[in-house]
């Protein structure tokens, strides 16, 4: 019987991987946020795709309730460091502990579990990173703009997220996190179960 | 004799703030984050970078931290150049770039030097002592002590690809994503395999494992120097707070004619 704690072992890969994981979500937030409002809202779905072959490596390795939740528990925890508004954090954390217990949950891991759950927590993540924009508007932009961003870019976020926008973004979010999974699945295939780090 | 050989084991290389409890500063690190993007006037964010400084030098990384406030005071200065000049496309680029750096220079310049000065064995004991779980601690301690080893293992990926010749440059990584994941990510991922299996093993040695409480061979703890710190870092983050609403935040750092 495969033992369902989370061992010394599984701890230090998930803080590896964490750690990888969270650096390339700030590169991409940043490149992304520069290019402009348009790209600066789509970054949570591209997050999650480029999150999505470490996260999936990490579920292979460690095919049990928590590895998930420690991940995203650790980069929301990060992003209240980093000074991201409070709901970025929020979604990470909401998300992930959603996400690993109401899917993952204590039986058998599968493939079509770990796709749910990731899908799952990157539509979470993308509400919590985006609609502050449209639901805390005030608040948001007052916060941008005190920072000393230019007035054209905070309007162009106003206009990126009005209502119909917002919801195309929040689909996207579940989307990207479902393409993220499905190439981190791919790869893991490929690469990984050739060289024989991930069983089969 | 016995003496020498206890010094050499008792001896740490670097002194004065830096040997603060790793809580301490760890809170500080937080709180700097989260004061950091609420000030937004010229004079307390200089004063924040200033007080930064001096901790770093009393810490023993005199080095870093000058050339930190060095770099700040270079950015501040060209941001302020750009709010009076506008240039139309790079303004907005620059304009938020030029924003969210000098944001981070603080918060990055505070994180590197906990990190440079905090023993990792202390880190583990202080986060237990403060009550978290192991499977907390663990993920934590080894992120910390793993960005350096990424960063190694990133220059090493890209050694490797120039003596292939395979695409090397920054933009080339960004135009062809599957090719940075193909070429990149994946090695990386595999190092990191690797590496945790190893970092496991020998932190089984070293009897990570066990239930049991921990301690380290370093005196850590709350002592006095630990709560005046705490208590100034307190007083003078709310200073700053007041000095930013009132009127001596509004001014502007570098007049331009």
């Amino acid at each position: 019987m495969e033992n369902k704690k989370l061992v010394g072992k599984d701890l230090i890969l998930t803080g590896a991987l964490t750690a990888l994981m969270f650096v390339i979500y700030m590169i991409i937030s940043i490149a992304m946020s520069l290019a402009g409002p348009v790209t600066n809202v789509f970054y949570p779905p591209v997050v999650s795709v480029a999150n999505g072959i470490v996260m999936m490596l990490l579920l292979a390795k460690v095919p049990k309730c928590g590895a998930l939740s420690i991940a995203g528990v650790i980069q929301g925890l990060l992003t209240f460091l980093m000074g991201a508004f409070w709901t970025v954090g929020t979604g990470l954390i909401v998300g992930a502990l959603l996400a690993d217990f109401l899917i993952i949950g204590r039986r058998e891991i599968s493939t079509k579990k770990m796709i749910a759950a990731y899908s799952v927590f990157s539509g979470i993540f993308t509400f919590g990173a985006i609609s502050p924009m449209n639901i805390f508007r005030d608040a948001f932009m007052d916060l941008t703009l005190r920072n000393g961003v230019s007035k054209e870019y905070v309007d162009g976020l106003i206009r990126m997220t009005e209502w119909p926008m917002l919801t195309i973004i929040i689909i996207a979010g579940f989307v990207g996190g479902f393409i993220g999974a499905l190439i981190g699945l791919k790869v893991l295939k490929k690469h990984f179960v050739k060289a024989g780090l991930v069983q089969g | 004799m016995s003496e020498s050989v206890r010094e050499k084991i008792m001896a740490v290389s670097f002194h004065g703030t830096a040997r603060l409890d790793p809580r301490i500063k760890l809170f500080m690190l937080i709180v700097l984050g989260c004061i950091s993007f609420f000030i937004n006037g010229d004079i307390p964010e200089l004063m924040l970078m200033l007080a930064i400084t001096a901790f770093a030098c009393a810490g023993s990384a005199p080095g870093w931290g000058i050339r930190m406030l060095v770099v700040y005071l270079v950015i501040s200065y060209l941001n302020t150049c750009l709010k009076y000049i506008s240039v139309p496309g790079i303004s907005l680029l620059m304009g938020i770039f030029g924003v969210t750096v000098l944001k981070m220079i603080p918060i990055v310049t505070m994180a590197r030097w906990v990190l440079k000065s905090t023993y990792m064995d202390e880190l583990t004991v202080a986060l237990e002592r403060a009550g978290m779980p192991r499977a907390v601690i663990i993920p934590f301690v080894v992120m910390f002590r793993y960005i350096p080893t990424l960063g190694i293992e990133y220059r090493m990926i890209r050694n490797t690809m120039k003596i292939r010749g395979v695409s090397d440059t920054i933009f080339k990584a960004l135009i062809h994503p599957f090719a940075t994941i193909e070429y990149i990510l994946i090695p990386l991922l595999m190092r990191c395999l690797k590496v945790s299996d190893e970092l496991a093993a020998s932190g089984t040695t070293r009897g990570m494992e066990r239930e049991n409480k921990r301690y380290c061979l370093s005196e850590t703890g709350f002592g006095l120097g630990e709560y005046v710190t705490a208590a100034l870092f307190v007083v003078y983050m709310v200073v700053l707070v007041i000095l930013d609403r009132s009127s001596i935040g509004q001014y502007v750092f570098w007049r331009q004619g």
